[in-house]
């Protein structure tokens, strides 16, 4: 063990390797009573480290969790997130990453799928191929033996201009032997071209089918515009239908719908000055409840936040929803202060009104104060009380405490 | 020995956490011996100077009294350090090769990256350029809030979202199978956990 310590550390060491080493660690943890009103413990800690090289041709990537609680009968949990390794196996052409890991790029959905994966760029990169297959776990069970087996390839092509066109296209299939085998074959589209004109215009479009079925998961289509330099809008359309299926997991869409959903979507930012941004967002979507009858929902948030030197930083929030589940509006508020180069303070308060179809009028009372301090050069630590007050506990209080660790180190 | 090197090789990086005093490098003399001179790149590729090339003599151009430079930096030196033609492949690409430390690095995000909107709208940009996510982040942080799970510290959701998402899963039934599926519900409303 202590000659592959050394030569790791003589190996790494040498120019061809130069490049950024990351490890960052989180302990969080908090002291509380549950709504059996049983004092419990629960502590976890994450850990993620990073490795990649100057010239982006070697990456090497880990991130996982333990969990435990003394105070009470949980069971400790050791969750692996990520574990990978990219390289070029032939430089500025084709590339590999190998292991479990978190690819946005090639999979359709954001999970966590143990793969082997290549890209090839061709053209000067404008043009890319890749392909991977895989077992993804499932995304709720994630520690279980639910898993699907995935296979998928894409193909990315952009313009060469200061204003590019994006073009992409992913196929995924994915296999669930704890089903009878039962496949899902997704297709997905994403396009994206910025225009010079007046206003700045970029379009957006992205769709995911479904082509055993030929259903349209979701099509979603807008446009940002930039009236002036500080301010831009956001117009957004999609319409959306997953149905219950024969898969491992089921989508929380198909408790509340029964059909197809369309949704309106507008957003205005704007910034005010320097220090000061503003935005009024808001949504209206339909969808189908039951077979004979179509409902909505709306909702709106204005937001505003605040940032100045040195070390201010609030931000507050006010929210509106409305379902025919109830109605809920809402404030919430947050800021941090610098007291010093190595310390902070800094307080939250979420105060939520609702009034549900299935309860009577009722509020939620949120507040937290913590503090901050930078410990010699790596670490953090972070002390907080929570104070609450809700239907389920009238008052509650709990403790906060988190401990993180960022090495950062080049060579 | 090894305790030695061990020491040595975690001396010689640079821990940082947000008290760094690290400025964008550039080393003109590894550049001078290993690109200008090997590939014929003369000092007015770069400079506002004039050079008698028989005398090997420099004079200041009448653009040197503004800059010495004839460009913006960022563009000179992205001209080979950003760029995917494969006469610049031997460039290092990775940004904290010239911005040293997280600090420089914080100096340069992105100006969409402030907007309020930007924590729901990133998904367009991962998608459409998912690698230039990488010059800054380590693919570990987007775990953070797509696959980490605690009740601690909420990444997500707000403090009372508890008591008010059942209303919000009603206006956009849609919105939860980014993250979720019907187990993650079962398991308060069928008293699993």
């Amino acid at each position: 063990m202590r000659y592959l310590y050394l030569s790791f550390s003589l190996i790494f060491s040498l120019p061809v390797f130069a490049g950024l080493f990351r490890a960052q660690s989180e302990t969080l943890n908090s002291f509380r009573r549950n709504e059996q009103f049983r004092v419990e413990s629960p502590t976890y800690e994450f850990v993620s480290t990073s490795y990649v090289t100057e010239k982006r041709d070697v990456e090497i990537n880990c991130d996982f969790s333990l969990f435990t609680d003394p105070t009470s009968n949980s069971n400790n949990r050791a969750s692996l997130y990520i574990f990978d390794a990219r390289f070029e196996a032939v430089p500025d052409r084709l590339s590999v990453r190998v292991g479990r890991s978190f690819d946005m790029i090639n999979t359709i959905g954001a999970s966590s799928v143990d793969m082997v994966s290549a890209e090839l760029s061709l053209f000067s990169r404008q043009l890319k191929l890749g392909g991977f297959v895989g077992v993804e776990r499932a995304l709720e069970a994630f520690d279980s033996d639910l898993k699907s087996n995935v296979s998928g390839v894409r193909a990315d092509f952009h313009t060469d201009e200061a204003l590019p066109l994006f073009v992409g296209t992913k196929f995924m299939n994915r296999t669930n032997p704890s089903n009878g085998n039962s496949t899902e074959n997704l297709v997905e589209v994403t396009g994206r071209k910025p225009i010079a004109s007046a206003w700045g215009p970029e379009l957006m479009i992205d769709s995911v089918s479904d082509a055993n079925t030929s259903n349209l998961n979701r099509f979603e289509v807008g446009v940002d515009v930039y009236p002036t330099i500080m301010t831009f809008s956001k117009f957004r359309f999609m319409t959306y239908d997953v149905p219950a299926r024969s898969g491992i997991e089921q989508p929380i869409f198909s408790i509340f719908s029964t059909g197809r959903l369309y949704e309106g979507r507008f957003q205005l930012e704007r910034k005010l000055n320097s220090s000061l941004i503003a935005s009024v967002s808001t949504f209206y979507d339909e969808y189908q409840l039951l077979p004979t009858e179509r409902t909505h929902g709306t909702g709106a948030e204005v937001e505003a936040r605040f940032a100045a030197d040195p070390g201010l930083n609030f931000n507050t929030v006010l929210y509106y929803f409305d379902s025919y589940g109830g109605k809920v509006v809402g404030v919430r508020m947050g800021g941090q202060k610098a007291l010093s180069k190595a310390n902070e303070y800094y307080g939250l308060l979420d105060v939520t009104h609702y009034e549900k179809i299935t309860s009577s009028k009722r509020e939620a009372y949120t507040c937290e104060v913590g503090w901050s301090r930078i410990l010699g050069h790596a670490f953090k630590l972070t002390v907080g009380g929570q104070a609450s007050s809700n239907n389920i506990l009238k008052d509650d209080f709990r403790t906060l405490a988190r401990l993180n660790y960022l090495y950062w180190g080049e060579r | 020995m090894k305790t030695f090197i061990g020491i040595w090789f975690i001396l010689t990086a640079q821990p940082t956490f947000a008290l760094s005093q690290m400025t964008a490098g550039f080393d003109h003399q590894a550049h001078l011996s290993k690109v200008f001179k090997p590939n014929k790149i003369d000092c007015m590729h770069c400079h506002n100077f004039n050079m008698d090339q028989k005398e090997k003599r420099i004079s200041f151009s009448v653009a040197a009294t503004k800059s010495i430079l004839n460009r913006p930096v960022k563009e000179i030196c992205h001209e080979c350090h950003r760029s995917d033609l494969s006469q610049y492949k031997e460039a290092p690409k990775a940004c904290f090769t010239c911005h040293k430390g997280m600090e420089d690095i914080k100096k340069i995000k992105p100006v969409n990256h402030e907007s309020i909107s930007w924590r729901n709208s990133h998904s367009l940009e991962a998608k459409v350029k998912g690698e230039s996510c990488n010059d800054c982040h380590a693919v570990s942080q987007c775990s953070k809030c797509h696959l980490r799970r605690n009740d601690i510290d909420l990444q997500n959701h707000p403090k009372n979202y508890r008591f008010y998402h059942s209303v919000q899963a009603r206006a956009q039934p849609q919105r939860c199978d980014a993250c979720h599926t019907k187990s993650y519900c079962a398991d308060c409303h069928l008293g699993v956990k």
